[in-house]
Parts: C-alpha cells; structure tokens; sequence
C-alpha cells in the first residue's frame, strides 16, 4: 500500500497540474479604445460627414477613446490592432438620388477570436462576419443623415457598453437674444444633444425660465412671463399646442414631471413661503409637498416620495434630500456657502455649488462628491439620461454658453455658440 | 492449615483406638489368666484325691478330720469358687461396662470418623472446588501468560517493524522533502507564470460601465508555445454579452500572453482557464 502511495507521490508533479486555472479579479476602467474610419461617400460631394459626427458622439461620452482615420479606408485589422483598439467602425455612404441616401455601417472587433473566425463569409468592407458586433443599413433624406450618424453612435454604445445610447436625447434651453436698445428676446429651444438641429419652441419678450421635459420627449413645461406674472406652461411638442398649467399669483417656477408623466412638480409661492406642490396634471389637483415659511423649490423626484429640493429654511440656500411621506429634510453637502439646482438621474445627483463669487457644479454618487466642471462662472445644468453625461452653463468671453460635459472623463465640449445667451439647458429623458 | 489439623484429629483418634485395643487385651488377658489359674488348681486338685481314698481307709477320725478340712476346703473352694465368680462377674461386668464404654466411646469414635469424614468430604470438595479454581486460575493465568508473550513478540515484532517503516519513512520523507522541493520550484514557477498571467489581463480588462462584482465569466484558452492565444472558448458566461466580450477582448488584446519557456512549464500553459470577476480595479 506504502509503495503505491509512493508511486502516486512520484506522479504528482504530472498529475496536479493538469489545467492551469487564473482567476483576474480586477480590471481598468477606462475609455473604450475604439477606431473610427472614414465613411466612404459615393455620389455626393457634399453629404454630411457621418463618421466624424459619430465618432463625436462616441467621444463626448467620455466612454471610448475614439482613434480616428480620417481620409483612410478599409484600414487592415492589423493596423487598429497595432492601435491597440478594441472595436472598429468602417461605413458609406451612398447617394441614391432624390435626397436619398443609403447608409451603411459594420462594427468589428479587432481582437477576433481566431477559434471562431469564419472563413468564408464576408461581408461589406472586406471585412471577416466572425468578428462583426454590430451592422446595419438605413435609407434616409439629407435632413436625417445626422440624425442616422447618431443612430449609429447609440446602437455601438448599446453594443459595446450594454446600455442605451444618450445621442438621440433632446436638449431645451433657453437662449436671451439682445435686439437692439434695450430690448431683449427670450426663445425657448430645442436641439440635438449635441446642440445641432436648434429651433425655436417659444418666443417672448419676457423672461422664460427652466424648460423640463416629460418622460419619453413628448411635452416641454417651462416658466415664462407674461406681463410681470410667471406661469408653468406645457407645450406638446408634437401637436404643436400650448396650455398653462399654474398661473398663481406669486411666483409659479421650476417645473419638473415625475417619472410617469402623470404629475408635475412646480414651486408656488400661495402660502407665506415658496412651496413644492404635485400637480396631477390629468385631474388638476395640487398636493402640497412640503410647508414653510422659506423659499422650497428646484424639486426633482427620485421617487414618489422622495426628491432633491433647494430650500432656504437653514439660511441659504441648500440642497436636501426630501421624503414627503415622513416630512424629513437631510442636507446634502455641507461644503461650499450654498448649493442649489440639483438634478438626479440614475443614482447621480449633481447640484451647483456657490463658493464666494465663484460657482462649480458637484457631483454626489453613492458617498462620494467630485467636481464636474471648473470653479468660475457656473450655471445650472442637468444630466443626460444615463447620467454619465451632463450639460451646464458657462461664461465664455461674456456669453453664457452651454457645456457638454462627460461624468466618465474629462471632457468638456463647448456647444456651438448661438446669437446671445444659453441658459438653463435640460436633457430630455 | 486444614490439612494440619486433619492430620492432628486423625493421629488422635488412631491413639484412642490403640489405647481402647489394650485396654480390652489387657481385660481380656487377665480374665484368661484366672481362667487358666482355675483350671490349673482343680487338675491338681483331680490328681491328688488318690491320696485321699487311701486315706480313708487309715483313720476315720484322719478321715473326718480329713473330710473335714475336704469339707472346709470345699467350702473354702466354694467359696473361693464363688469369690472368683463374683470376681469374674465383676471382671466381666467391668470387661461389659468397659466394653460398652469402648463401645460408646468407638461410637464416639465412628461418629467422630464420619463427621470426621463429613468434614473431610466437605473439606475435600472445598478443595477439589478450590483446586478446579485454581486449576481455572492458573488454566486462565497460562491464557494470559500465553497472551502476554504474545503480545510482547507481536510488540517486538512490531517495534522491529516500526523501526525499519521509521527508516524507510525518514528515507521516503527525504525523497518526498526533495521531490516537494522540486515540485515547489515547480509549483513556485507555475504560480510565478500565473501571476504574470493574470496582471497581463487585468492590465487589458475595461470593465464595462455596468460590470457587476457578483459577475463571472470563465475562459478555455489554447496557447502555442509563444504564449499567442490560439482560441478563446466561453465556458462559463457571466449573463451579459458585453461583460464576456470585454473578457475575451482582454485575454486576445494580452496576447501574447507570458509563458514559461521551459518545456515542461510551458506544457501546463498549453490550455488554461482564466475566470474574470470585475471585482476591483487595477491600482485601486
């Protein structure tokens, strides 16, 4: 028995170690090193060049790091795996005439599995079908070529990141034209995300405040004057109409939906102070949610319950969190002189922060609170609905311009300046 | 002790019984030796009455005189008879009472011999009970003794064996330190290549924005002898496609992966399995 046992000793060595098994228990976060080649456009000078606006939209994420080769196509695999990038986008273009286009996109992953590579179907682009993650074919107009470039952008992000692409978010804004003398132009806008696409909702000579959207981008809800008194108007964007929802005497401000379109929070000013109120906006009916003396407002839900509000009942003021079944305010921050304007969006919250003259925009997940802009002229802003984007206000040579600004890096795109101020941008979600 | 004083009731009985023997010789001798006197005195007396007729015959007066002093000596013999008679009676009555005390005391005696035989019986099988006893004692105690040799030569024997298995053992434990020394090098090599391994990837592994830590995807990987990774097998998925591509971006993106050059290392990196957990981040 000894000896056998011996004789088992003796194999060990060959025995044990049959298969080796790792365990990698950590990983980098990062930006997703991604290769962008240039769109191929046949039969039209002047179409709109998809790949840049894609590889924009991959870049302002901050959640790829987007290599591109512009003026080279069908770029070898070995190139972008020298590039060290995961995942390459090649597409064209094709002018069918008639303000048709034909557009065609294949996403590849340069790190094909070579157990699994197949061998004889290609596709478009001479590319291998083994290593393509995501492909598709659009026949639009000229007008909607941006638009299928942000297609593209989200159904990559979808790919590549598992979650829904922020490209085909809306922004609102308004923007505060000077005219000449002293007059002054207040437009309610909407754009793409990026900006592009502006028009004009609602125009008035009096000041328009905080625009929101309702779930899904169906309807605005703004604050604008009309002779001296503010109002909370709704505006169905599709059927082009326009009611007024609250027009109390006092201040009628920041209206937001909650998430299942039914209500509309507003801060009114029918008592003493300025309170949050929910209105339903089916029946009417105004539930007071919270009961003061001091200025309440800037409420956003993060459930039917509870919200984030700015309140001035410690002083100045401060953003709390809010739970209006149990009447109970907890600040958020104790940093800074004040903070105000919060907006949350899938477990983020961010909120401005006022040190002395200078303003910066905070951001608090989980535990943690981290800038998201610089210190400086500041203005309010709101989160793209994956929350790993945001869109804030700042002073740029005199103007107020908008910032689109990643949460997952550090960039920061300037949007295209318009004629005169931007202000209180908001993302639809 | 028993034995003692069995030996002292039997000596005193055998002497009581010699003494009662000479007691009745000694009665029955002298009853004997009157008899004999007796006898002996009326033949000489037969042998003289001769005399006597012739004396008759002389004188009357001798004769009277003489029959006279026949008479008195009749009488006297008579009397002496009776004397003797009721000496004899007496004798033989003291003989009888002497013989039933015998008889009693032999009595005495054969009740004292049975009780005496009684006790010795009882005596007997007490020590017949005791020697069976002792007997089983020492039947029992030869088991034991039996048993303990027994055991003592198993135990030596034993002992010789544990001795020569205590040699062997401390030969095998030195083979086996040497073969562990070498199957630690080995192990320490293997672990060491693991380990470069496992940074290689982590270095190359984005985690995906929704990469949970409860998430697992295990790979079988095929190397060639530079460490390139052959094939890449998703055998255990985590559930979420993107979190098993990034996994399999980041096992081919690391290849080459660093293997031993060794032959017999680089044969346990012919096929390995990497499990990815997003549990932490490198540097963090």
């Amino acid at each position: 028995m000894r000896r056998y046992w011996i004789l088992l000793l003796c194999c060990l060595p060959v025995l044990a170690l049959a298969d080796v098994n790792l365990q990698v228990t950590k990983g980098v976060h990062g930006a997703l090193p991604i290769g962008v080649e240039h769109f191929v456009v046949q039969g039209s000078a002047k179409a709109t060049d998809l790949s840049s606006i894609v590889a924009d939209d991959l870049e302002n994420s901050g959640q790829f790091d987007v290599m591109r080769a512009d003026g080279k196509t069908a770029t070898t695999d070995a190139f972008w795996q020298q590039e060290k990038v995961d995942a390459v986008l090649r597409g064209q273009v094709n002018a069918q005439g008639n303000n048709q286009y034909q557009v065609q996109y294949v996403l590849t992953a340069t790190y094909a599995n070579p157990g699994e590579k197949a061998q004889d179907n290609q596709v478009a682009f001479g590319v291998d079908s083994g290593t393509v993650l995501a492909e598709g074919q659009f026949l639009v107009s000229q007008a909607d070529l941006r638009t299928t470039a942000h297609r593209i952008s989200n159904q990559i992000y979808q790919k590549l990141l598992g979650e829904k692409g922020p490209f085909l978010s809306r922004l609102a804004f308004v923007s505060v034209k000077h005219l000449q003398g002293d007059q002054v132009q207040f437009q309610l806008m909407v754009s793409d995300y990026d900006g592009q696409n502006a028009s004009v909702v609602y125009t008035s000579p009096e000041p328009i405040l905080t625009p929101a959207w309702s779930p899904g981008g169906g309807h605005l809800a703004f604050v604008a004057y009309n002779l001296g008194r503010s109002a909370v108007y709704l505006d169905d964007l599709k059927n082009k109409s326009l009611r007024v929802l609250t027009q109390f005497p006092g201040v009628n401000i920041a209206p937001r939906f909650s998430g299942d379109g039914k209500t509309l929070y507003v801060s009114l000013a029918r008592d003493a102070g300025v309170n949050v109120y929910a209105l339903n906006l089916a029946s009417g009916a105004l539930t007071p949610l919270t009961k003061g003396l001091s200025i309440t407002t800037s409420a956003v839900p993060v459930n039917a319950q509870s919200f984030y509000l700015s309140s001035t009942s410690g002083g100045a003021p401060q953003v709390y969190a809010y739970n209006s079944a149990t009447r109970v305010f907890s600040r958020v921050s104790f940093n800074g002189d004040a903070t105000m304007a919060p907006d949350y969006r899938a477990g983020t919250l961010v909120y401005l922060q006022q040190n002395g003259s200078d303003y910066q925009i905070m951001r608090l997940k989980g535990n943690e609170t981290e800038s998201v802009s610089a210190k400086g002229q500041i203005f309010p802003g709101t989160l793209s609905p994956n929350a790993h984007m945001m869109i804030y206000g700042r002073m740029v040579n005199g103007q107020r311009r908008l910032v689109l600004a990643s949460l997952n890096s550090a960039r920061q795109v300037l949007l295209p300046a318009l004629d005169g101020d931007v202000r209180y941008p908001a993302w639809s979600w | 002790m028993f034995q003692a004083r069995k030996r002292k009731t039997g000596f005193s009985l055998i002497l009581s019984l010699i003494v009662n023997a000479v007691v009745i010789l000694l009665l029955l001798g002298g009853a004997a030796g009157v008899m004999y006197q007796h006898q002996a005195q009326k033949k000489q007396q037969l042998e003289a009455q001769p005399n006597i007729v012739q004396a008759v015959a002389v004188n009357q007066a001798d004769v009277e005189k003489q029959i006279h002093a026949i008479k008195a000596q009749r009488q006297a013999e008579k009397q002496a008879q009776i004397n003797w008679k009721n000496q004899l009676q007496k004798q033989a009555q003291q003989a009888k009472s002497s013989l039933s005390q015998t008889k009693a005391q032999q009595a005495q005696a054969n009740a004292n011999l049975a009780r005496l035989a009684l006790l010795k019986q009882k005596a007997e099988s007490a020590l017949n009970a005791l020697k069976s006893q002792s007997a089983a004692l020492s039947k029992n105690k030869a088991l034991v003794e039996q048993e303990l040799s027994a055991t003592q030569a198993q135990l030596k024997q034993s002992l010789s064996q544990a001795e020569r298995a205590k040699l062997e053992a401390k030969l095998y434990e030195e083979q086996a330190k040497k073969r562990a020394l070498e199957q630690q090098k080995f192990d320490n090599q293997i672990a060491k290549f693991k380990t470069l391994i496992e940074n290689a990837v982590e270095r190359q592994w984005l985690l995906p924005p929704n990469a949970k830590k409860t998430m697992s995807c295990t790979l079988a990987l095929t190397l060639d002898p530079y460490g390139k990774v052959q094939s890449v097998k998703i055998t255990q998925s985590s559930g979420d496609p993107v979190l098993d591509r990034s996994a399999v971006t980041a096992v081919l993106k690391a290849s080459p992966l660093p293997v031993p050059s060794s032959p017999i290392l680089l044969k346990e990196f012919r096929t390995i399995t990497i499990t990815l957990k997003p549990e932490g981040v490198v540097g963090a």
